[in-house]
């Protein structure tokens, strides 16, 4: 409450900035406290009401301490008034504040923060999450209690309670626990996000802890109710040893799942302090990892896997009801299929890991990080690499292993963090160096990004001027003003317009872009925005006739990046750049066509322009470009 | 033990344990206007800042600093009405220059953090 947490550490965190400066903007962990006053002016009036009232913990912790002296007071008056009314409503009053007080941690947690509709969601399910948790937590201790007493008294009378009560708890214990797997994934599913966040981030791994005990909770809790409760039942007939040792079993559980839940909520407390796994970087702790990703391309692949997984699972289930019906030989002939099924299926889809292989990069996908790259590229990677990333660079006959095609498919399957990898740290056995001395990690990461433009370039000779088929070539993002106006990125425009880019030379290209003025009513009907920037980077021209709102200004790396996706001049010497092109970008960031040269007849290019946003309009929905949640 | 002295001892534990929560998650930038790093030729009228994360109004504070380290703008309001995960900051009209914003926000899980980028404004 405005007071230093103690024991919190200043750190400076690289930001996933979206404009993807290669100097880490830093944002510090402040152990000034919220208000930003030192520690003694922080603890006063003024200070706590502005939080209580002002803030949305401040609100829930309000109410969660008022509630909790309602909860109080109601647990001594309680036990005044239990003669006089029904059991019922002592139950009810007593209950109503305590789930108050679980509920409202509920808007003092990462629920709290998560955005747009999947908050109620989110909040919902912690709410349910936290009462369940509460009635579980809070009725084991009783059931050890009842239990022991019996145990004590050892009379027909407490064993029966004993019996009635273990009974009940039973149906609490299902609710419960079903409650608590349900709400847990959906928590589990915003909060963590990925597999890979659940092993390679400090979150996902208390969340694994968590998960063990609970899965220890369960097995003696299905113990209990299985097995231990219907030899209770036996306790008034004429086998009343076998029922008092099955009771004393009970207890025993009852007393060690007490101490697993109150570990749970100590895991739940270091929880509630750490950066949730989606949310933060991903270390992977292991030296290996299973790749799905090879699924993608290989649909019998696809089925083999699923296949295995299906058999595997099927296999233990018959396993288990062997064992169950003392059929040990089937039991064992199944275990053995199971366990070599997914074997198989673990042999075939291993891969080597690092631990940045799923760290997610914190330079966007910009012409800025692009050009960078690039320059990074010629000075340090082309000897071997080749120009054009095929391995055919003037270097590269004299090395023992000659350098992969890092524009093929099976270069592209590697995901951005093993790239980062193998760059800062090298390929043992090949000549590959390790970079890490000489590079700094954003410029590693600036590489990655050119590589993935490198590869798009490759897929980009296949353009021609209308639009075909879809291939996922990203246009990178980069920032621009308008004359007049404020600045704007490419990525604003992504789920408003298509924007056709149109690189210029003045005054060679004077004509094309009256012709763009006059049609740009008709551009904007289809849904196509035109951004206009020269070649060389100049601020916009003025001239009659073109429209100032088709103009804008930008970096020279903006020319840089797209330019690659171009395709050669035909007829002119290599490294030519055409004085006018254009490039097709539709709603969702992806490059479509593009065009070089004089155009011969700029009213049909408009024509083929409005039907090709036409037919996009009718294509099936894609995921946008950068749809990857970065911090 | 009897069961009143369990009793005492799990709302003891209890009330130690509801304090157990104090939930952590930063709202970082996530993109800005002018952009992070970026030249602009014109003068913005207003700098603006995207959040990762809902920021709470009452303890998210920016400035805008020029290059002799004079405050030409600042405001601890300047969370938007309709988006709470921006911080919008109007400026008067600014000469050509190097400028960095600097801000420090709440997010709404009660987490603070600060940090500050540059802009260049060339005619």
């Amino acid at each position: 409450m405005g007071c230093a947490t103690p024991g919190r550490v200043a750190t400076a965190v690289c930001l996933r900035c979206r404009d993807g400066c290669r100097r880490p903007t830093l944002a510090r962990d402040s152990f000034r406290g919220v208000a930003g006053v030192p520690l003694l002016q922080a603890v006063s009036v003024a200070v706590a009401g502005e939080i209580l009232i002002a803030t949305l913990f401040g609100q829930a912790m309000a109410w969660h301490l008022g509630l909790a002296v309602v909860l109080a007071v109601v647990l001594v008056l309680a036990r005044a008034v239990v003669e006089r009314r029904s059991l019922v409503r002592i139950d009810l009053i007593r209950g109503a504040p305590s789930a108050g007080v679980l509920a409202t941690l509920a808007w003092m947690g990462h629920a709290a923060a998560t955005r747009g509709t999947d908050r109620y969601m989110h909040l919902g399910g912690d709410v349910v999450h936290l009462l369940a948790a509460g009635a579980w937590l809070g009725a084991l201790p009783l059931l050890a209690m009842v239990l022991v007493r019996a145990a004590q008294r050892q009379s027909v009378e407490f064993d029966r309670v004993a019996l009635i009560t273990t009974r009940r708890f039973s149906g609490i214990g299902v609710t419960c626990v079903g409650a608590l797997l349900a709400t847990g994934t959906i928590n589990a599913w915003y909060l963590v996000g990925t597999p890979a966040a659940l092993i390679g981030t400090v979150y996902g791994q208390l969340l694994l802890t968590k998960l063990a005990f609970f899965a220890v909770m369960l097995a003696l809790a299905v113990h209990n109710r299985l097995i231990l409760t219907p030899r209770i039942q036996e306790a008034i007939s004429p086998k009343a040893e076998v029922a008092r040792v099955a009771m004393r079993r009970i207890t025993r559980n009852a007393r060690v799942e007490t101490t697993l839940g109150v570990a749970i909520v100590v895991i739940v407390g270091a929880l509630g302090i750490s950066v949730p796994g989606a949310h933060t970087e991903i270390s992977w702790p292991l030296s290996f990892a299973l790749d799905l990703n090879a699924l993608d391309e290989d649909h019998r692949l696809q089925h083999v896997f699923s296949a295995l997984i299906l058999i595997g699972l099927v296999a233990a289930a018959f396993a288990l009801r062997s064992f169950r019906r003392e059929r040990r030989t089937t039991g064992f002939v199944a275990i053995v299929v199971a366990t070599s099924s997914l074997a198989l299926f673990g042999y075939l889809s291993v891969i080597p890991a690092h631990p940045t292989t799923y760290a997610r990069s914190p330079v966007r996908y910009t012409t800025a990080a692009v050009a960078a790259g690039a320059t990074l590229y010629r000075s340090n990677c082309e000897t071997c690499h080749g120009a054009d990333g095929l391995g055919d660079g003037p270097a590269a006959m004299s090395i023992p292993v000659r350098p992969p095609n890092l524009t093929s498919g099976h270069a592209l399957h590697h995901l951005p963090g093993d790239l980062y990898w193998q760059i800062a740290h090298g390929i043992p056995g090949t000549p590959m160096p390790a970079f890490e001395g000489r590079l700094a990690p954003g410029e590693i990461w600036e590489l990655v990004t050119f590589l993935h433009a490198l590869a798009d370039d490759q897929v980009a000779r296949r353009l021609t001027s209308r639009v075909s088929d879809w291939r996922p070539i990203i246009a990178p993002d980069f920032p621009f003003e308008t004359a007049g106006g404020e600045q704007e990125t490419l990525e604003e425009q992504r789920g408003r317009y298509a924007v056709l880019l149109v690189l210029y030379a003045y005054p060679e290209s004077r004509t094309r872009l009256i012709a763009l003025t006059e049609a740009r009513a008709t551009l904007e009907r289809a849904g196509i925005r035109v951004i206009a920037i020269q070649f060389d980077a100049r601020p916009p021209v003025t001239a009659e006739g073109i429209d100032p709102a088709i103009l804008a200004i930008s970096d020279p790396t903006v020319v840089t990046a797209y330019a690659r996706f171009l395709p050669p001049l035909s007829g002119a010497p290599e490294g030519t750049q055409p004085r006018d092109a254009e490039v097709f970008i539709d709603r969702n960031g992806y490059i479509r066509s593009v065009r070089i040269g004089p155009d011969s007849a700029p009213a049909n290019r408009v024509a083929d322009l409005v039907r090709d946003a036409d037919q996009l309009g009718r294509e099936p929905r894609r995921p946008p470009a950068f749809g990857i949640h970065m911090h | 033990m009897t069961v009143s002295t369990t009793l005492r001892a799990a709302l003891g534990l209890g009330v130690l344990l509801t304090f157990a929560s104090n939930a952590l998650a930063h709202a970082f930038l996530d993109h800005a206007a002018p952009a992070v790093g970026s030249t602009v030729r014109t003068a913005p009228s207003a700098v603006k800042v995207w959040f990762t994360q809902e920021l709470e109004a009452a303890f998210s504070t920016i400035k805008v600093i020029d290059a002799k380290g004079n405050v030409v703008a600042s405001s601890d309001k300047a969370v938007d009405a309709s988006d709470r995960t921006l911080l919008r900051l109007a400026v008067p009209a600014l000469a050509p220059g190097k400028y960095r914003v600097v801000w420090r926000v709440l997010s709404v899980d009660s987490h603070v953090t600060e940090g500050d980028f540059t802009f260049d404004i060339t005619p």
